[in-house]
């Protein structure tokens, strides 16, 4: 009871504080408000980046095409081999008229990847094996294995595009993720400079309560509150804008970006995790922020 | 009760408040200490206020070591410690009895006990029927009141009174002195420096005058030279 009647106080205190400097409260919440909505389109950025890779990787696979005219016991012997092979995740067999026919449902679906596929194609179909790895990286070794096949004609290899994508998508994300540590670092000053203005304009009053007595825990808790209503505040709009623009954005692009190759992250789970992460962010950088300006007074002599 | 022995103050600009200071202040003693502007006075009552630190020797206030007390625990020593200050430090935005409430708030006392309290303190120092007053509806003198009513709000057993009577006319002056002198009578120490000699009366109150930064002259008989 006692210590609930304390804390009124200093929710009041802290509140005051706010209002008593709204420019420079404002100030504050408005950069946590920038920083904080830039690091939620990171987030979303990163999620989706991540489910892309994934997707990439998980279609990427090697076509390796059989020689004109091979018998089925060579090509029995080739599979049996790739069947065994430690790099190989699944592998799948298309004879030519199955391979055919693949194609025209392709073309008659009005698929986005068959004018890529095309392009790399040879008349007469080949038999083919569609060969997964059992990652990305393992690409290179299992194409150089399966070209030494005897009936083998060609393998053709999309490794070097996929890693292309994977390397810009982690340069993008290290770039993000220094400027956001950037803001996030000019943040936490701006909301200690507010705290130590509110803490400089109330001296008089703060070197009375030392006088009467009282601690610096009591003196300086206010402050930490102010930090903290910032902090909330600050997270508000970043919080609605996860949770309502994502999905806006979701809905208008259908849940692909691009070409159908690339899905969207589900908003379902995402915009609630990355709007959760906000609110603590948020609440953690103006802590820091207060605590610091409050540690610098309290140190003082 | 205040126990100096070999105390000096120096300050960072290489001013010396207090030089070597030997003294004793018994619990319940009525002290005024007088003495020219610059001599030391602030010094003094600022080192027992653990306004300002010591920077030699040794400082015994209710017979605990204050000399090299950490800021962080001086607020327990400071609760039984009253200050009167001579501009009254009133907050102007709060009413008198705001301003009483704040120091019983400040030592984390319960809403219930401070409105007790305050009122009664209040009441104490003639000043009931301005409760709801702020400082600039008031005069010197109340003005004065409602700091002795922070001042002794946490019921300390030491009062320090820095020039209290500095910005008031003599028959204020003396309100104040004659609220002081009761609050002895009821057992409390009080340390006044003063300016105002007419207001150090003749009996018994010690004088203790110092210059330069030292006691010049300590008589416990209240004789003092004009």
């Amino acid at each position: 009871m006692k210590s609930k009647g304390r804390f009124l106080i200093y929710a009041r205190d802290g509140f005051k504080n706010v209002c008593n400097h709204i420019f420079m409260s404002f100030s504050s919440v408005l950069t946590l408000i920038i920083t904080l909505s830039l690091c939620a389109v990171f987030l979303m950025f990163v999620s989706n980046t991540n489910q892309f890779t994934r997707d990439i990787e998980s279609q990427v696979a090697l076509r390796v095409e059989f020689h004109i005219g091979v018998s089925d016991a060579e090509i029995e012997a080739a599979l049996a081999e790739v069947s065994v092979h430690p790099l190989v995740g699944e592998y799948e067999f298309r004879n030519r008229y199955e391979e055919h026919a693949r194609i025209a449902e392709m073309i008659a679906d009005g698929d986005d990847r068959i004018e890529v596929f095309l392009a790399d194609i040879e008349a007469p179909l080949h038999d083919v094996i569609r060969v997964e790895a059992i990652d990305i990286y393992s690409l290179d070794e299992l194409s150089e294995f399966i070209l030494n096949l005897e009936p083998i004609y060609r393998v053709s290899d999309p490794s070097e595009a996929s890693e292309a994508i994977s390397a810009t998508t982690t340069a993008i994300r290290n770039v993000m993720m220094v400027f956001i540590v950037v803001l996030l670092v000019l943040a936490v000053f701006l909301i200690q400079n507010t705290i130590r203005v509110t803490i400089y304009s109330r001296q008089e009053e703060l070197s009375i309560m030392r006088l009467v007595g009282g601690s610096i825990g009591h003196i300086t808790f206010p402050f930490v509150i102010e930090g903290l209503i910032i902090g909330v505040i600050g997270a508000i709009v970043p919080i609605a804008f996860t949770l309502v623009g994502y999905r806006i954005m979701f809905n208008t692009t259908g849940g692909t970006f691009a070409i159908n190759l690339f899905q969207l992250v589900e908003p379902a789970r995402l915009v609630y995790q990355v709007g959760f992460l906000m609110g603590i962010i948020s609440i953690s950088v103006s802590l820091v922020g207060s605590l610091v300006a409050v540690a610098k007074y309290a140190l003082k002599d | 009760m205040i126990e100096f022995t070999n105390v000096s103050k120096r300050y960072p600009n290489g001013v010396t408040g207090i030089h070597n200071l030997n003294l004793n202040i018994n619990k319940g003693e009525f002290v005024f200490v007088i003495g020219p502007s610059g001599a030391g006075k602030s010094s003094f009552l600022k080192m027992i206020s653990l306004q300002e630190k010591v920077s030699a020797g040794e400082l015994k206030i209710a017979n605990n070591d204050v000399t090299s007390i950490s800021k962080f625990k001086s607020h327990l020593h400071r609760r039984k410690i009253g200050v009167v200050f001579q501009d009254f430090k009133l907050l102007p935005k709060l009413t008198v009895y705001q301003n009483v409430a704040f120091a019983l708030e400040a030592v984390g006392l319960p809403a219930k006990e401070v409105r007790k309290k305050a009122m009664k303190v209040i009441y104490l120092v003639g000043l009931g029927n301005k409760v709801l007053s702020y400082p600039n509806q008031l005069s010197g003198g109340e003005q004065q009141r409602v700091s002795i009513a922070r001042a002794i709000a946490n019921n300390p057993d030491l009062i320090i009174a820095d020039e209290p009577t500095g910005n008031l006319d003599p028959e204020n002056s003396f309100q104040i002195l004659s609220i002081l002198k009761k609050l002895n009578e009821e057992g409390k120490t009080i340390i006044m420096a003063t300016h105002n000699y007419d207001l150090i009366f003749d009996n018994g109150c010690r004088v203790i005058r110092i210059d330069k930064g030292a006691v010049v002259q300590d008589e416990v008989m209240g004789y003092h030279e004009v």
